[in-house]
């Protein structure tokens, strides 16, 4: 059924009260007829009580003529369409009214008749009659008598409280569902409201909000939960928009260098060496652009779901000796003492073999960048009950301390580090973040202002086990480190 | 003309300073922070302000916020990365007088800070003419008569600044504040020194003089100047 909500409801709404407003006029009707009928039993039981009555008081029942005389004396008046007939145990007439001697019509015997008599309904001449016969013994002698009431009256009273009823039930129908009309429209006009609301709102103005209601009620809490729906959209949108101009400005900026380099040294006539020094700087701008291009690839590639790491048994050791090989020249190069401490067997973890070089390399740049000569840098790599721990440790720059929850985040730089010019793009951290979400771990930063800082992340063993036949805790580790000082 | 770049980028900062001192001999300091560059701003009067917009310390719209609400008058150029219209209204709007998008060309960037000056001069054509005297800044080149005269770069900067202000008595210290930066010994007599040397090539063929002293005041460039 495609009807608007408000035509169902109202619909419905006057369907049901149709429904039991018929109920209600059947009952009440059934209801009186039978508190009248009940009324007219009782007074016909109290007719056959008084014959009864009388018989005794009056010791009749011997004597017959005397029996038919006093009982046409007590009963034969008019009647007002109540009426008795007498009969006795065998069938003959004791004493009967004239309207009956018109439809002449015996009594069941005695025998046949409940102790509280039964209750019949006949028609008599024009009208319909209900009687109840009962039949009494008095002085060994069976009296059967019958009281009759004719029905006209109450039939009259039944058929006029009907007519009102017939009368009032449709207007009442009528006004309750014009009531439900007006209720259903009142309760959806709201939801009219706030549809229309949510219409107007589209990319270009995603900070309005839908009006606020103050019922507390269901459309309140939906109004609420459409706003907390706009909210997240809102947040989402804006942190595609700053990733764009962070993204804009990374790029641009070294386009910006590098055409103007080339520009302003075709502005005029240079030696040889200041086209050297021109090239190189546009080489290395150039060279740092791709790199940033990369990450912002990576990241995309993030964004969009394409990444994801492949965890499977991999061999840590021999990853951290390759990171150390490939940093070794460039810290040395910077003047910064280099360490790597490794345990001398396997230790087999769970990681992507592409991320988790990756995840090193970052922290291993960013703690050669940010460590000034004469500095050091420790790459330490232990296995700590079930875990493998992975330690990058330099005595670097240091992080703020107010800064170092916003360092995972994208494009984020320290004021520190943006006033030192040390350059950088502020995605490695936040790729690194990724990587041991990936991996299911997380990468905890200490760091003091100056005196440096320290990244360092677990992983599950592969073989938990086998640990002990290669390091035997952090003493035996020590003793069997292989330590590498390059200076 | 002095000119403050404030630019976090060292190369590009680095690049547009020399491409302003080259293309246009303008003195340029150098801030690579909103904040240091904000205070140069308004403590040096400067003749143009480069402005990046992502900038550490303060962003480049506060800085031009701060500078326009202490009623700096100073032009001030735009250079930034975001291009889209709503950034564009707003930086005009709040006062900046024009706007650059990254990647820029860069003799595009010295035609704008050339105009910019020329406007915040009050003057609209680009040949600046004093009786006979002719200077060019959109090529740096100086005439008398008809005949080229060769200037050093900072003897081209005095003679520039005088000539956006002529018969205007010009005192030796704002001199000093708008032809040098920062990195520059400031010794008067040094000024005097490039003075005489632009007398003498301005009036090599006897021609009436144009720079006159003003004792106890500062120079002034007019043919004929007031009894």
């Amino acid at each position: 059924m495609n009807l608007p909500i408000r035509i169902r409801l109202s619909s419905s709404y006057f369907l049901i009260f149709a429904c039991a407003s018929a109920l209600l006029v059947g009952a009440a009707w059934w209801m009186a007829r039978r508190s009248l009928l009940f009324e007219l039993d009782q007074e016909m039981q109290e007719h056959i009580d008084d014959v009864h009555d009388f018989v005794v008081a009056n010791d009749l029942g011997a004597d017959e003529a005397r029996t038919r005389a006093a009982i046409y004396a007590e009963f034969n008046r008019q009647d007002e369409g109540k009426w008795l007939q007498i009969e006795d145990g065998q069938g003959n007439w004791i004493y009967r009214p004239w309207r009956m001697l018109l439809s002449p019509q015996s009594l069941p015997p005695a025998a046949f008749l409940p102790v509280h008599g039964d209750v019949i309904e006949f028609t008599a001449g024009r009208h319909t009659v209900r009687a109840l016969r009962r039949a009494f013994t008095v002085n060994g002698r069976v009296w059967v008598v019958e009281s009759g009431i004719t029905l006209t009256k109450t039939d009259a009273v039944l058929n006029r409280f009907r007519d009102d009823l017939l009368l009032i039930a449709p207007l009442v129908l009528l006004m309750a569902g014009f009531a439900g009309h007006l209720l259903s429209r009142r309760a959806l006009d709201p939801v009219a409201a706030i549809a229309c609301e949510a219409q107007r709102i589209h990319e270009g103005n995603l900070q309005t909000r839908l009006p606020s209601l103050e019922t507390g009620d269901e459309l309140a809490h939906l109004s609420r939960t459409l706003n907390d729906m706009l909210e997240r959209i809102e947040s989402s949108v804006r942190s595609v928009r700053d990733f764009t101009a962070h993204a804009s400005h990374e790029l641009r900026t070294p386009v910006a260098l590098i055409r103007s380099e080339a520009e302003l040294s075709l502005c005029f006539d240079r030696t040889p060496g200041q086209y050297r020094e021109t090239l190189e700087e546009i080489g290395a701008e150039a060279r740092q652009m791709s790199s940033l291009l990369d990450s912002l690839l990576f990241l995309a590639r993030v964004d969009a779901g394409t990444e994801e790491a492949q965890l499977e048994p991999a061999d840590a050791h021999h990853i951290c000796s390759t990171a150390a090989r490939k940093w070794r020249p460039v810290l040395s190069e910077a003047g910064i003492e280099f360490s790597v401490e490794l345990p001398s067997g396997l230790l087999t973890v769970m990681a992507d073999r592409l991320y988790l070089p990756r995840l090193l390399n970052i922290v291993l740049e960013n703690a050669g960048k940010y460590t000034s000569p004469g500095g050091a840098v420790r790459l330490s790599l232990t296995a700590e009950g079930e875990r493998a721990h992975f330690e990058v440790a330099d005595t670097g720059v240091g992080i703020p301390r107010q800064d170092q929850a916003q360092i995972f985040d994208r494009f984020y730089r320290a004021a520190s580090v943006r006033a030192a010019r040390i350059p950088g793009s502020g995605l490695g951290l936040s790729l690194a973040a990724w990587i041991a979400a990936r991996h299911q771990t997380k990468i905890d930063v200490v760091s003091e202002l100056g005196a440096g800082s320290s990244f360092s992340w677990t992983l599950p063993l592969q073989f938990p086990g086998a640990e002990s036949l290669t390091a035997k805790g952090p003493e035996s580790v020590a003793a069997q480190e292989c330590r590498t000082t390059v200076v | 003309m002095r000119v403050l770049v404030i630019e976090d980028h060292a190369g590009l900062a680095k690049n547009v300073a020399r491409a302003l001192r080259e293309s246009a001999s303008y003195a340029v300091d150098l801030s690579p922070d909103g904040q240091d560059g904000l205070f140069m701003a308004l403590s040096t009067p400067y003749d143009l302000v480069l402005l990046d917009l992502m900038l550490p310390g303060l962003d480049g719209f506060a800085v031009l916020r701060q500078l326009r609400a202490s009623s700096s008058r100073v032009p001030v150029l735009i250079l930034t990365s975001r291009d889209d219209k709503e950034t564009t209204v707003s930086l005009l709007n709040a006062g900046a007088d024009d706007y650059l998008t990254k990647p820029f060309d860069i003799s595009e960037l010295v035609a704008r800070c050339r105009a910019l000056i020329r406007r915040s001069r009050g003057c609209a054509t680009p040949r600046l003419q004093i009786a006979d005297l002719v200077v060019l800044p959109e090529s740096m080149t100086v005439t008398r008569a008809g005949q080229p005269i060769t200037l050093t770069a900072m003897e081209y900067r005095l003679l520039e600044y005088m000539a956006y202000r002529p018969r205007a008595v010009i005192s030796k210290s704002e001199l000093l504040e708008h032809l040098y930066d920062y990195n520059w010994e400031k010794f008067s007599n040094v000024l005097e020194v490039y003075i005489s040397s632009l007398r003498r090539k301005l009036n090599s063929d006897g021609a009436a003089p144009l720079i006159h002293t003003h004792r106890g005041h500062g120079y002034m460039l007019v043919r004929d100047p007031a009894p």
